[in-house]
């Protein structure tokens, strides 16, 4: 990898869902560009339904762009390849972690038999595997005791811890995560950003952090891209735009999260004053 | 006093339970206040909530008092525990979907129940209906009348759903986690809608949260719960500005906030569960600032100016304050003890 080279790098992304018979396209997500550098964190903010999620399922594959392109480690991801050996390069490119792990992990599975099958997948020999999969476990704090239960058996942190284990078993560059800590306990939450920020340090993977949660992407992120009806309004070092920010509507998100000053009745207002001007 | 809890202890059945669901909890909540009840998961706040309308699961024990506008809960008769269940208190969950039948439109929702409480005119409970969704803020009520629950958005529904809840002209609103599924600009905006309407009717509200930062912003008082006990009750303002007890703390490190530039720091451990029982201070394992004495330390709760703490350490520190304060002799004995403990 050249060393200048972003990890991953979007440029002009967008995705529309058609609505219907006579209803207009609803543009999910219209223009988007952005670069990550290797071992960086971005944030994608923005209110329910400004298109973030679609943007972090079109990243892995999920959901496929109508226009614009992905680049990772300078090169293109292809929406159109086939076959197992390229299959498994995509998963090592950019893994994807969701709110509720349940709903993604096997119920058959133990921790470490899920870890073990998707190490397996992406060609470690027995005997590796299984060393590898203990030590993913290590790395996010599972013990022995919860290698052996199954994921209902796990906490929802625990089910969390897993999820990021199974992801980093594929050994991405990219880590994407949707909402990933906005159901756990806020003192679960700070556990789990915390080993995201020692997974970070200690493997150099790059995190796109996707959260409607301003305070919790100030934690996590250096740079974060801020999502209106689709578009990037706002794109910036974190700690900048999310104290200083530039756009107004920007501005309305911060103003909404909870703490000292915080108004409803400002929020209500400021939001209808961007709804004027945005209708403009 | 619009809702009173006093000394209030419930005891689940099962062979598991090692320790009540909630430990002598005491709140009260004034005609036109919010009150807060924060925690992490499993502390207790849905149960208090649940118990204040006697709604506690088959072969639950119960000692203490709960009242409600004067009304024992605890010894209310089927008409009184009706009455309070379906038109003095109102209950308004996080998912709004879990109260909404999915295939019926949200205004027959709303008019049913103005029908079946209230015994609402069928003829004069759809202009009722519409009236309501206006005052939480629904644009267009003609048009959202006739729309199903998966037409909205959440944010629209838990309009619905609380419209639905205000319909009685409830004395008392129990909110538990109302706004948390929602980002918080439609947080916000549920928020301002329910902070107007419990002004103009002198509800009372408990609003529980795992949110301090919302419930420091939001309520008048905060109660804050671990393990089945109220561990510190304040001024919501004073909660950050001089949080007394350790759990608050650590809480408040766990999500230093937007402004802050330290990092999250989580509490060590877990929470523990109803099959563990405690000799002393129920957060001892999990207390940074912990000493010999927590473990057998028997927990009861000091008065402060604006509320209370239950910890050993805050009680004594405060009384050596105090007593340094007004100059008592001995002030430096007893801070020498404690310094040297
Ligand atoms: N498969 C789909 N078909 C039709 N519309 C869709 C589809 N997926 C997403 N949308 C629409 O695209 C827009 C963006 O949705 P998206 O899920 O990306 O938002 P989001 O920012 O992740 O919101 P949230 O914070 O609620 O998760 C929304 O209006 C949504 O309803
Ligand atoms: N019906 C029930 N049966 C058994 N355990 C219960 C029941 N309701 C609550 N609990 C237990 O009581 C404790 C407190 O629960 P809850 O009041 O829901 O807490 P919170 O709302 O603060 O998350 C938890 O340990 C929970 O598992
Ligand atoms: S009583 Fe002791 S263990 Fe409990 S919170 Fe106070 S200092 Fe910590
Ligand atoms: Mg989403
Ligand atoms: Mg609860």
């Amino acid at each position: 990898m050249n060393r200048n080279e972003a990890a991953l790098s979007v440029s002009g992304l967008r995705r529309a869902f058609p609505m219907g018979r006579g209803v207009p396209d609803l543009v999910a997500v219209d223009d988007v560009s952005f670069e990550l550098a290797p071992g960086g964190s971005l944030g994608v903010v923005g209110e329910s339904g400004s298109g973030k999620s679609t943007v972090a399922r079109m990243l892995v594959g999920l959901e496929r762009p109508d226009s614009g392109e992905i680049r990772v480690a300078g090169r293109t991801r292809g929406v159109r390849e086939r076959g197992r050996a390229a299959r498994l390069r995509r998963a090592r490119e950019i893994q994807l972690v969701f709110q509720n792990p349940l709903e993604s992990l096997d119920r058959r599975l133990t921790a470490a038999q899920c870890l073990h099958h998707v190490l397996r997948l992406h060609g470690a020999e027995r005997a590796e595997a299984d060393r590898r999969a203990l030590e993913l476990l290590e790395q996010v704090g599972l013990g022995a005791r919860e290698a052996e239960a199954r994921p209902h058996r796990l906490s929802g942190g625990q089910r969390q811890r897993l999820a990021i284990a199974r992801a980093l078993a594929a050994g991405p560059s990219v880590l994407v995560l949707d909402e990933a800590v906005s159901a756990l306990d806020v003192s679960v939450q700070a556990q789990i950003l915390r080993l995201l920020a020692r997974i970070r340090e200690e493997s150099g993977v790059s995190l796109v952090f996707v959260s409607h949660d301003l305070a919790v992407v100030g934690q996590v992120t250096d740079e974060v891209l801020v999502m209106y009806r689709g578009r990037a309004v706002e794109h910036g070092p974190t700690r900048r735009v999310l104290r200083e920010p530039e756009h107004p509507y920007t501005r309305m998100l911060a103003s909404s999260v909870p703490g000292p000053g915080w108004d409803p009745a400002e929020v209500v207002r400021l939001r209808a004053e961007f709804a004027a001007t945005a209708q403009a | 006093m619009l809702l009173d809890i006093e000394n209030l202890t419930v005891a689940l059945p099962g062979a598991e339970t090692r320790r009540p669901v909630l430990d002598e909890v005491a709140l009260t909540v004034e005609p036109g206040e919010v009150v807060g009840l924060v925690g992490e998961s499993g502390s207790g706040k849905s149960t208090t909530a649940r118990a204040v309308l006697r709604l506690l699961p088959e072969g639950a024990s119960v000692r203490g008092r709960a009242s409600v506008g004067g009304t024992d809960v605890l010894a209310a008769s089927p008409a009184e525990l009706t009455e309070l269940r379906s038109r003095r208190v109102s209950m308004v969950f996080q998912d709004p979907r879990s109260v909404l039948n999915p295939v019926r439109r949200v205004g027959d929702f709303l008019t049913e129940r103005l029908i079946l409480a209230l015994g609402t005119p069928k003829a004069e409970a759809r202009a009722k209906a519409l009236d309501l969704m206006t005052e939480v803020g629904l644009n267009r009520p003609e048009e959202r009348f006739r729309q199903y629950p998966h037409e909205m958005s959440g944010g629209m529904l838990q309009r619905v759903v609380l419209a639905a809840a205000l319909a009685t002209e409830p004395e008392l609103l129990l909110a538990d986690e109302a706004t948390s599924a929602l980002d918080a600009t439609t947080q916000a905006e549920v928020l301002s809608v329910l902070r107007d309407l419990r002004e103009s009717r002198g509800m009372g509200v408990l609003f529980i949260t795992h949110d301090l930062h919302l419930a420091a912003a939001y309520c008048h008082r905060v109660h804050v719960m671990y393990a089945g006990r109220v561990v510190e009750s304040r001024e919501a303002s004073a909660l950050f500005a001089d949080p007394r007890h350790p759990y608050t703390r650590g809480l408040i490190a766990c999500n230093p906030g937007l402004d802050s530039d330290l990092a999250p720091e989580p509490i060590p451990g877990s929470p523990p569960s109803l099959s563990t029982a405690f000799d002393g201070c129920p957060f001892a394992p999990r207390c940074p600032e912990a000493i010999d004495a927590c473990t057998t330390w028997r927990p009861r709760t000091h008065a402060l100016p604006d509320g209370g703490v239950a910890c050993l350490r805050a009680e004594r520190e405060d009384v050596v304050t105090e007593a340094v304060d007004a100059g008592t002799e001995g002030a430096d004995t007893l801070r020498r003890d404690e310094e040297t403990r």
